[in-house]
């Protein structure tokens, strides 16, 4: 057995949780190399100085303190969680519309609701709600810019990055428009001056 | 406490998961020996050992419910402890040795005074070790986990436990002649 022979050896022995000074192999190099008795006695003193490392005690009320502070989740906390959570986002959405109602309120307000053809009916269908949006859309942004007499296009010198995105959305909404007046009036569209009104008298509504 | 089957570990935790508490006591009273042991080793101070223990446990009865109960409970517990410890030693300030050496814990039997020098010299020297090779070691060495178990807590491939375990050996070894604990005039110590 050469000195990497022994070492080797040495770290298998203490691998296998087993006293290397009675491995005859090892004990037999070791009285022949003084290096390598040397390792062997280091190795032994460390090992010695583990056994009669103490294992610390924790405090008393250890664990009582633990459970206090912690109770594992249950399916059935888990299930209550996503229920509250589920409550709280539908209040949240609520409130947000409510928000929205009440801005589109205030801007039916400034814009003088006494206009008889807004309240002509309150049996509205879906269609009609529809398309209104655009010209609601326009109304709200030119509200928050400035006030009633602002209109878009002020708003949109002020700010020309909308445009495109007004654009955009225009286009989709009339395609949304005439696929529902096709569903629901077969009859014609109705008139352009009255379509923002009814969205208002609609969001009003709900 | 005596040992605790699989068996009686899974159901132990079944009943954990119902929200019974006396399990959860029964399930800390079961482990905090060696959950604290591990911390305070690796944290080398009384009281960051405690907060990392119970830290580990909260996370351990928060979280039953993702254990696997496939695999063995005892690496899945240490690695988190071994986590919680990671994150402790990396968010405090290194304490100075001597306020360390206050905190040992004290065997006032006559007869071990010299084992009892040499394991407080064993704690110190621990503190000086890497991280790695200070938890490998006390994991296969006090905890008396097997590699493959450590490993597993780990998070390792098992070769690299043994060269930790194995490096962690000499270094300590290299921090003890250091110290003048082991070393020359010290043979007499393999007779013991």
């Amino acid at each position: 057995m050469n000195c990497g022979q022994f070492e080797t050896r040495l770290n298998l022995i203490l691998d296998q949780r087993r006293s290397p000074v009675d491995d005859a192999a090892l004990t037999a190099h070791a009285t022949a190399c003084v290096q390598c008795d040397d390792l062997l006695a280091d190795h032994v003193a460390l090992m010695l100085g583990v056994s009669e490392a103490r294992q610390p005690v924790v405090r008393d009320g250890f664990a009582r303190r633990v459970v206090e502070q912690a109770r594992p989740v249950s399916a059935r906390q888990r299930r209550a969680k996503r229920l509250l959570l589920a409550v709280c986002v539908a209040f949240s959405s609520a409130a947000a519309m409510l928000l929205a109602i009440s801005i589109v309120w205030k801007a039916r307000e400034g814009q003088g609701v006494n206009d008889p053809r807004l309240v002509r009916s309150r049996t509205m269908n879906s269609a009609d709600f529809l398309v209104g949006a655009p010209s609601l859309w326009s109304n709200e942004v030119a509200m928050a810019a400035g006030g009633a007499g602002v209109g878009l296009d002020q708003v949109e010198k002020v700010a020309p990055g909308i445009r495109p995105w007004r654009e955009s959305l225009t286009q989709i909404w009339e395609a949304l428009r005439h696929a529902f007046q096709n569903r629901h009036d077969p009859a014609g569209p109705p008139g352009e001056e009255h379509t923002g009104q009814w969205a208002i008298v609609g969001l009003s509504i709900a | 406490m005596g040992p605790l089957g699989t068996s009686d570990l899974v159901r132990l935790v079944g009943q954990c998961l119902a929200g019974d508490q006396r399990s959860m006591l029964a399930l800390v009273e079961r482990f905090q020996g060696q959950v604290f042991g591990l911390c305070y080793r690796m944290l080398g101070q009384r009281q960051d050992a405690e907060d990392a223990a119970q830290e580990t446990f909260v996370r351990v009865l928060k979280n039953l419910h993702r254990w696997d109960q496939e695999r063995d409970f005892q690496p899945w517990l240490f690695a988190i402890a071994g986590n919680r410890c990671r994150t402790a030693l990396a968010s405090r300030k290194r304490r100075p040795t001597a306020e360390l050496a206050e905190e040992l814990v004290v065997d006032d039997q006559p007869d071990h005074e010299a084992g009892r020098q040499l394991a407080e010299e064993l704690h110190l020297a621990l503190a000086d070790v890497r991280a790695e090779y200070r938890e490998a070691f006390v994991l296969f060495h006090e905890q008396e986990l097997s590699y493959a178990e450590i490993a597993e807590a780990m998070q390792v491939p098992l070769g690299t436990i043994k060269t930790w375990v194995h490096r962690g050996r000499r270094e300590l070894i290299d921090r003890l002649k250091q110290r003048g604990a082991i070393g020359e005039g010290r043979h007499e110590l393999r007779s013991v």
